[in-house]
This record gives C-alpha cells, sequence and structure tokens, in this order.
C-alpha cells in the first residue's frame, strides 16, 4: 500500500512538471467566442465585408486571440 | 466552491470559476490525454479543447452526475477523437502513437530523465494506462473507472494490480541501477 502511494505521488509530480499552463490559450478562445456572439447579436445578419463592422470584429477577435485585449 | 458548484458558474459564464476548475484539474485532465495519446504535444492541445468544450457545455451538466468524471469522459473522447482522425491522416503502415511504447513522444533526454514513471507508463496498454491515470492521478474509484471505461468493476481492479506490478518493477529497476 505503502509502495501505492508513493507511486501515485511520484507519477502525480512527474505529470504535473509535464502539464504545460494552457490557461491563457483557453481564456483567449473563450472570450473570443464571446466577442463574436456579441458583435453578431449586435447584427441584423453578418457584417458586410470590409465594412466598419467588420474591421471591428477583425481586430477585437484578433486582440482576443493574441491576449491584447484591454491593452490600450 | 466544488467541482460541481464551479460547473454551475460556468454554465452562468463564470471566468473565475472556469480558471479554478482548470487548476484543479489541469494535471488529470493532462494525464489521461497523455494515457490515451501517448503524445505531450496532442495532450497539450487536447487539454486546451476540454476546457474550452467545458465552458461552452457546462449548461448540460446534470447535478449528481459526478463533477470530475465529467469532466475527464469529455478528455477522453476528445482523445480517442484525436487517434482516429491521425489514424485516418497517416499512411497504413506508420502506427498511431497510441499503438508505440510512446516513450519517444515525451521529449528530450532530459525531459525524459524527470518523466522516468511517466515513460513506464506509457509501456502499459492503453486500457491499462487510463486505469492508473484515472485512479492514482485523478482519484476516481474502482467503480467509477469501471463504469466510465464500460468494464467490469473485476476486470478494472485486475487490469490495475498488473499495471502496478509493471511500475513497481520499473521503479525499484530505477533505483538499483
Amino acid at each position: 500500500m505503502a509502495d501505492s502511494d508513493e507511486l501515485g505521488d511520484r507519477l502525480r509530480t512527474e505529470l504535473d512538471f509535464a502539464a504545460p499552463d494552457v490557461w491563457p490559450r483557453i481564456r483567449g478562445r473563450v472570450q473570443a467566442r464571446r466577442v463574436a456572439f456579441e458583435l453578431l447579436a449586435a447584427l441584423e445578419g453578418p457584417p458586410s465585408a470590409w465594412g466598419r463592422l467588420y474591421w471591428e470584429f477583425h481586430f477585437r477577435l484578433r486582440d482576443e486571440l493574441s491576449g491584447r485585449a484591454g491593452v490600450p | 466552491m466544488d467541482a460541481e458548484s464551479l460547473l454551475g458558474a460556468i454554465g452562468d459564464g463564470d471566468m473565475a470559476a472556469l480558471e479554478q476548475l482548470y487548476r484543479e484539474l489541469r494535471v488529470p485532465v493532462y494525464a489521461v490525454a497523455l494515457a490515451i495519446t501517448a503524445d505531450r504535444n496532442l495532450a497539450e492541445d487536447i487539454s486546451q479543447e476540454v476546457f474550452v468544450r467545458v465552458h461552452r457545455h457546462a449548461h448540460t451538466y446534470r447535478p449528481g452526475s459526478r463533477p470530475r468524471a465529467w469532466v475527464l469522459a469529455i478528455a477522453r473522447n476528445l482523445a480517442f477523437d484525436v487517434l482516429r482522425r491521425r489514424r485516418r491522416e497517416l499512411p497504413a503502415e506508420e502506427p498511431a502513437s497510441h499503438e508505440t511504447t510512446g516513450v519517444s513522444f515525451l521529449g528530450d533526454d532530459a525531459t525524459l530523465a524527470r518523466l522516468e514513471l511517466t515513460a513506464a507508463l506509457l509501456e502499459l496498454g492503453v486500457t491499462e494506462r487510463q486505469i492508473v491515470v484515472l485512479h492514482d492521478v485523478a482519484g476516481l474509484t474502482h467503480a467509477e473507472i469501471a463504469s466510465g471505461l464500460g468494464l467490469p468493476p473485476g476486470t478494472v481492479r485486475w487490469k490495475y494490480r498488473l499495471a502496478l506490478a509493471h511500475l513497481h518493477t520499473t521503479m525499484k529497476g530505477s533505483r538499483h541501477g
């Protein structure tokens, strides 16, 4: 039993080392999706190509995905 | 907040709750993905996708249906989907990563030295790897694992004991070697 506990502890330690922190990417994807829904909800249909809303949509999504949202 | 309450809050759009659930289940989710794919890069991508899907589907979680097992089931399903896609894309003569020992998918020598037991784990069959990870890393009971994997509880206990014997041998070998 002590061996099993030791093995479990060691495996958890190794996997904690191996597992990368992907939270910034998760947050970016979730927020980008929220922005997309907000913008689409504000429109009656998809924004027309190259109009002001198209570019607002483009830049907000780019900023959310690159983690730069909110940076002046 | 416990995992059940966190899922409820995530369903209401609470990002702080999503981050807390991520911090609690980051390692078990990654471990499940690695146990199935035997590939660190794939496991990383799957970990990310799992929590995006948790955010998207948290409102469909039924309270009382074991929140940790629910999240880990998403990880299992995604990992097997990724492997199925890989198998279709790879030439027929090239084996999918989970059919190999997996050691070569862990990284360079320095990383391998810190992942000795993980490398031994990846020498087991894919079912045994999942059982060890779900029990020893995620903390699920053998009954919960049996239910999730669709296996009889006795089979899960038997495979777990065999897997432990293999891993203990590896640990002893590394101490004496």
